[in-house]
C-alpha cells in the first residue's frame, strides 16, 4: 500500500520540526545566554545583532525564544506522557474487563472531566508551588481521562470481532488481549490524539506561566515572555509578537501534523472506499 | 431501443484497471444477471451505471440510458436516479437510515422523485404490513429491512431496478422469498432488472439473460439456457461445475464413545425494557438444547437467522455461559504424550487456486465416498483415561480448551490486520504447556501444509490474502493444537459459490485424516449434506428436527424443515 503524505500532514510536520529544532538547538547554544541582562541595549528592534530585537532588560528574543519554546515543549510532552502512560491503560482495561472496572473508569473519567482543566491546575499550582514540574503534572492529570476515552472507545469497537474471540479461545486473559491485540489497533487513535494533546499542552503551560504559576525565571518559556511583555504592550507590541506568534505557529503546526496523521492512519476516512466496493 | 446500453465502457483507479471494455445491452423490461467472483468489478459496475463512482476514478465508454448518454452533470444525474434508475443494496442494516422510521424514508425517496405512490400501497406490494411504517430498521428482520429497501426503490417508479447482491447477507429461506418478491415486482410493473451476484443458482432463477465477468473483462454473455447449458468459457463452465459440488460426506467409523453432551442447554438475554427500572422480558436465545455428538462424528445444526445456533456454538466453544443446563466433555485425562498426526506429505495437496476449483470427487486415494480409510489411528489419545468435565461455557477448563477450537464465520474478521498469520496461527499454541519455540514453529507449519498453503507465507498480513486463503488459515488456526471438536460457525457462507466446494472438501480432507468430530452450523442445507452425518434442525432456540441428512431431504417433518428445502435454488442448467 502506497502511504499518501497529507499536505497538511507535510506542513505541520515542518513547522513542528522547526520549532523543535529551534528548541533542541537552544540545549546547547543560543545567540547570548538567556540570562544575560545588558540594559544598555534594552528595547533594541530586529537587527543584525539581535535578529528578534532584545526585551526591557536587554535579554536577546531569539535566544528567550528557543529557550522558551524547548521548556513549552518539554512541559507538553510529559504532560501527554503522563496522559499516556495512565490513562490507556485505564481505558484498555475498562473495555476488557467492562462490569465494575468500566463503571470505576468511567466515573473516575467523569470525575476529572467535570472540572474546567485550567482552573484546577492554577488550585494544583497555587498548593504546591509554582514551577515547570508541577504545571506538567497538572496538565498531565487532565490528559487521564482523554487517553482514557480514546482507548477505551477504540477497543470497544474491536471488542466484538472475531480475532478477540479468537485470541479468548486461544486461553489470553483481558491483559494479554488488551496488550497484543487491542493496544496495537487503537494505537494509531493514540497517537493522533497524543498530537492534540501536546498542542492544547503548549496552550495550557502558556497560560498557567502567563498567570505566573508555571515556569518560574531566570528559566524561561512563552508564556512568560508573554506575561512580561503585556505591561508594555502599547509601548512595544513587538515584545509581545514574538512569543504569541511563535505560540500560534507551534499549535497551527501541531494541529495540522494532527488531522494529517488522522487522515493518514484512519482507515475510515481514507479515500480507499474504492478498494472495498471493487473487492 | 434498449433502456440501458454499455459501449465499451472501462473505469481505472489510478493505475489499476477494474473494468475494461464492458458492453451490453438491456431492453425495457428484461431481468439481467451479472455473474462475478469478489474482485470482478462488478459492483464497480453498478456503480458507474448508477454515476456513483468515487473521486479520482476514470471512466472511459459510454453508458446511454434510453436513448440519451447518462449526464456527467451530478444535478441531473441524481434526478435519473431518483425517478429512473433505483438501486437496492447488499446489506440493508447500512443503507437504512438508522434514526428514521422506515414509513419516512420510503416517504423522502417518493417525494425526491416527485411521486406520490402511498407507502401503504408500496409496503403491501413488498409484502410488509403496513404497520411497520412507523418502525425503525433495528426493529426489523433482515429480510424485512431489504423489503423496506426494495419499497424505497419502488417509490420513485423507476424503469430500471439494480440489485447488488442483494440476498447474499440473509439466510436460505429469506433469500427465497426476496429473490420471488424482486422478480414478482419486476413482472407487475415492466421493469427491467440487473441482478448482480457470484451466485449462479441465483442469477439462473431470476434472469433471462446473463453475462459473466471475470477481473473487469467480459466472458462470455448471452441467454441464461445458453449459457448454463451450454458454456463456451472455460470460465463459465468451471464456476457451473463449482456451483453444483459433489462432495459427499465421509463416512465416520462408528464409534459409539461419546464426546460431547449437551444437556437441557439454555441462555437467555435481557432485552431493554421501557425504563431501566421495568426489564423487559428476557429473550431465549437458545432454549433447553439437548444433543450429544460422538467421537469423530460430524453433527450439524441447520436454522435460520437468529435462531441461536450461533450463540449455541460460543457456549460450547466456551465464548460464552449458558444460564441454565450443562454440557459434559469427554476429554483425554492427560496432557501426557500426543500421538503425532499421521498426515499426507504436503506435495499431495495441490495449493489453493483461485481461479480453478478443484471437484474432488474421489480422485484422492484415502477419501473414497462411502470408505474411508482413517487416518490418524489416534490410540493414544482415545484410549488414555477419558475422564468427563463439566461445563457451562465460558468456565471450560484451560486444560480442555485446546481439544474445542471454533472457526469463525467471517474470514475477514477473524485475524487482526496488525498480527502476521503465522503468529496468529500460533495463538493457541499457549494452551499447550511447555511447548518449545522450535515445536511451535513445527506444528503451525504442519497445520498450514494440512490446509495447503505454503509455510513460506507465514510472515505477512492477513490484508495480503483472499477470502479463501484466510478461511484455510482459520481452519489451520483451528487444528494447531491438535482438537478432538472443531466447531465450524458458518465455514463457506462468506466465500464465493466457486471457493466453497475447495473449502469443504479441504473440511472432509482433514476430518478423515485427524479423525475430528465436527460441529457444522449453517443455514444451508445443502451444504450441511456434504460435511455431516447428522442434522439437527433448530428453531427459536430448540431442537425441532434431528436425522441423517439422506432421511432430513427426503422426509423433512418439520415445516421448518420443509421451509428450508423449498428454499433451496433450483440447480443451474
Amino acid at each position: 500500500m502506497k502511504t499518501r503524505w497529507h499536505p497538511s500532514l507535510v506542513i505541520g510536520l515542518i513547522g513542528t520540526g522547526i520549532f523543535l529544532a529551534l528548541a533542541l538547538i537552544s540545549l546547547i547554544w543560543t545567540p547570548y545566554p538567556i540570562d544575560r541582562i545588558d540594559l544598555a541595549r534594552k528595547f533594541a528592534g530586529p537587527g543584525a545583532e539581535h535578529w528578534l530585537g532584545t526585551d526591557f532588560f536587554g535579554r536577546d528574543m531569539l535566544s528567550m525564544v528557543m529557550a522558551g519554546t524547548l521548556t513549552s515543549f518539554v512541559v507538553a510532552a510529559i504532560a501527554v506522557a503522563i496522559g499516556m502512560v495512565i490513562g490507556v491503560p485505564l481505558g484498555l482495561a475498562a473495555a476488557a474487563w467492562g462490569g465494575p472496572v468500566e463503571w470505576l473508569v468511567l466515573r473516575v473519567n467523569d470525575f476529572l472531566f467535570a472540572f474546567p482543566a485550567i482552573i484546577t491546575a492554577i488550585l494544583i499550582t497555587a498548593l504546591f508551588g509554582p514551577g515547570a514540574i508541577n504545571a506538567m503534572i497538572a496538565i498531565g492529570i487532565f490528559n487521564i481521562p482523554v487517553f482514557a476515552r480514546v482507548a477505551r472507545g477504540g477497543a470497544l469497537s474491536l471488542k466484538s470481532l472475531d480475532y478477540i474471540g479468537a485470541a479468548r479461545l486461544a486461553g489470553m486473559g483481558n491483559w494479554e488481549i488488551s496488550l497484543r491485540h487491542l493496544l496495537p489497533n487503537v494505537a494509531s487513535l493514540i497517537i493522533v490524539q497524543a498530537t492534540i494533546q501536546l498542542a492544547l499542552g503548549i496552550l495550557a503551560e502558556a497560560g498557567l506561566s502567563y498567570v505566573g504559576l508555571g515556569t518560574q525565571p531566570p528559566a524561561t518559556s512563552l508564556g512568560l515572555m508573554l506575561k512580561d511583555a503585556q505591561s508594555l504592550f502599547l509601548l512595544h507590541p513587538w515584545l509581545t509578537y514574538v512569543p504569541g506568534l511563535s505560540i500560534v505557529l507551534i499549535v497551527i503546526s501541531l494541529n495540522l501534523a494532527g488531522d494529517g496523521l488522522r487522515d493518514m492512519l484512519d482507515p475510515r476516512l481514507k479515500r480507499e472506499g474504492i478498494a472495498n466496493a471493487a473487492a | 431501443m434498449p433502456l440501458l446500453e454499455l459501449q465499451n465502457l472501462s473505469v481505472a483507479f489510478g493505475e489499476n484497471a477494474v473494468l475494461s471494455g464492458v458492453s451490453y445491452a438491456l431492453k425495457k423490461g428484461e431481468r439481467f444477471g451479472i455473474i462475478g467472483e469478489s474482485g470482478s468489478g462488478k459492483t464497480v459496475m453498478s456503480l458507474a451505471i448508477t454515476g456513483l463512482l468515487p473521486e479520482g476514478t476514470q471512466r472511459g465508454g459510454e453508458i446511454v440510458f434510453d436513448g440519451t448518454p447518462l449526464p456527467r452533470n451530478e444535478r441531473d444525474m441524481a434526478r435519473l436516479r431518483g425517478s429512473r434508475i433505483a438501486m437496492v443494496f447488499q446489506e440493508p442494516m447500512t443503507a437504512l437510515n438508522p434514526l428514521m422510521r422506515v414509513g419516512a424514508q420510503i416517504a423522502e425517496a417518493g417525494s425526491l422523485a416527485g411521486t406520490n405512490p402511498g407507502i401503504e400501497n408500496l409496503l403491501r406490494e413488498v409484502g410488509l404490513d403496513p404497520l411497520h411504517a412507523a418502525r425503525y430498521p433495528h426493529e426489523l428482520s433482515g429480510g424485512q429491512r431489504q423489503r423496506v429497501m426494495i419499497a424505497i426503490a419502488l417509490a420513485g417508479e423507476p424503469d430500471l431496478l439494480i440489485a447488488d447482491e442483494p440476498t447474499s447477507a440473509l439466510d436460505l429461506i429469506t433469500q427465497r422469498r426476496i429473490l420471488d418478491l424482486i422478480a414478482e415486482v419486476c413482472d407487475r410493473r415492466g421493469m427491467a432488472l440487473l441482478f448482480i451476484s457470484h451466485d449462479l443458482k441465483a442469477v439462473a432463477t431470476l434472469c433471462q439473460r446473463v453475462l459473466v465477468l471475470r477481473r473487469g473483462e467480459v466472458v462470455e454473455q448471452g441467454r441464461a439456457a445458453e449459457v448454463f447449458g451450454t458454456p463456451s468459457a472455460q470460465y463459465t463452465r468451471t464456476l457451473i461445475a463449482a456451483a453444483k459440488p459433489r462432495i459427499r460426506a465421509v463416512a465416520a467409523p462408528s464409534e459409539p464413545r461419546p464426546l460431547l453432551q449437551v444437556e437441557n442447554l439454555a441462555r437467555h438475554f435481557r432485552q431493554p425494557g421501557r425504563a431501566w427500572f421495568l426489564p423487559g422480558a428476557p429473550f431465549a436465545a437458545v432454549d433447553g438444547v439437548s444433543f450429544s455428538l460422538a467421537q469423530s462424528e460430524s453433527v450439524a445444526i441447520v436454522g435460520p437467522s437468529g435462531c441461536g445456533k450461533t450463540t449455541l456454538a460460543r457456549i460450547i466453544a466456551g465464548l460464552d455461559r449458558a444460564d441454565g443446563g450443562r454440557m459434559v466433555f469427554h476429554g483425554a485425562a492427560s496432557s501426557s504424550p500426543l500421538s503425532p498426526h499421521h498426515r499426507t506429505s504436503p506435495a499431495e495437496e495441490p495449493g489453493p487456486t483461485d481461479t480453478s476449483t478443484r471437484v474432488e470427487n474421489g480422485n484422492r486415494p484415502r477419501i473414497k465416498s462411502g470408505e474411508v480409510q482413517w487416518w490418524g489411528e489416534r490410540s493414544g489419545r482415545i484410549s488414555a483415561s477419558v475422564d468427563a468435565t463439566t461445563y457451562r461455557g465460558s468456565d471450560l477448563p484451560r486444560r480442555l480448551r485446546r481439544d474445542i477450537s471454533l472457526v469463525f464465520q467471517d474470514p475477514y474478521g477473524s485475524f487482526d490486520p496488525r498480527l502476521e498469520v503465522g503468529r496468529a496461527v500460533a495463538e493457541p499454541l499457549r494452551l499447550e504447556p511447555g511447548i518449545t519455540p522450535a515445536e511451535r514453529l513445527k506444528r503451525v507449519a504442519e497445520s498450514v501444509e494440512a490446509v495447503g498453503l505454503s509455510p513460506a507465507l507465514l510472515n505477512r498480513y492477513p490484508h495480503e490474502f483472499s477470502g479463501g486463503q484466510r478461511q484455510r488459515l482459520a481452519i489451520a488456526r483451528a487444528l494447531v493444537t491438535r482438537p478432538r471438536l472443531v466447531i465450524l460457525d458458518e465455514p463457506v457462507s462468506a466465500l464465493d459459490v466457486s471457493l466453497r466446494g475447495d473449502v469443504l472438501t479441504l473440511l472432509n480432507r482433514l476430518r478423515a485424516e485427524y479423525g475430528l468430530a465436527y460441529l457444522v452450523i449453517s443455514h444451508d442445507l445443502d451444504m450441511v449434506r456434504s460435511v455431516s452425518d447428522r442434522v439437527l434442525v433448530m428453531e427459536k432456540g430448540q431442537i425441532v428436527e434431528e436425522g441423517r441428512p439422506a432421511d432430513i431431504f427426503e422426509h423433512p417433518q418439520h415445516r421448518l424443515t420443509r421451509e428450508l428445502l423449498a428454499a433451496r435454488l433450483p440447480d443451474v442448467a
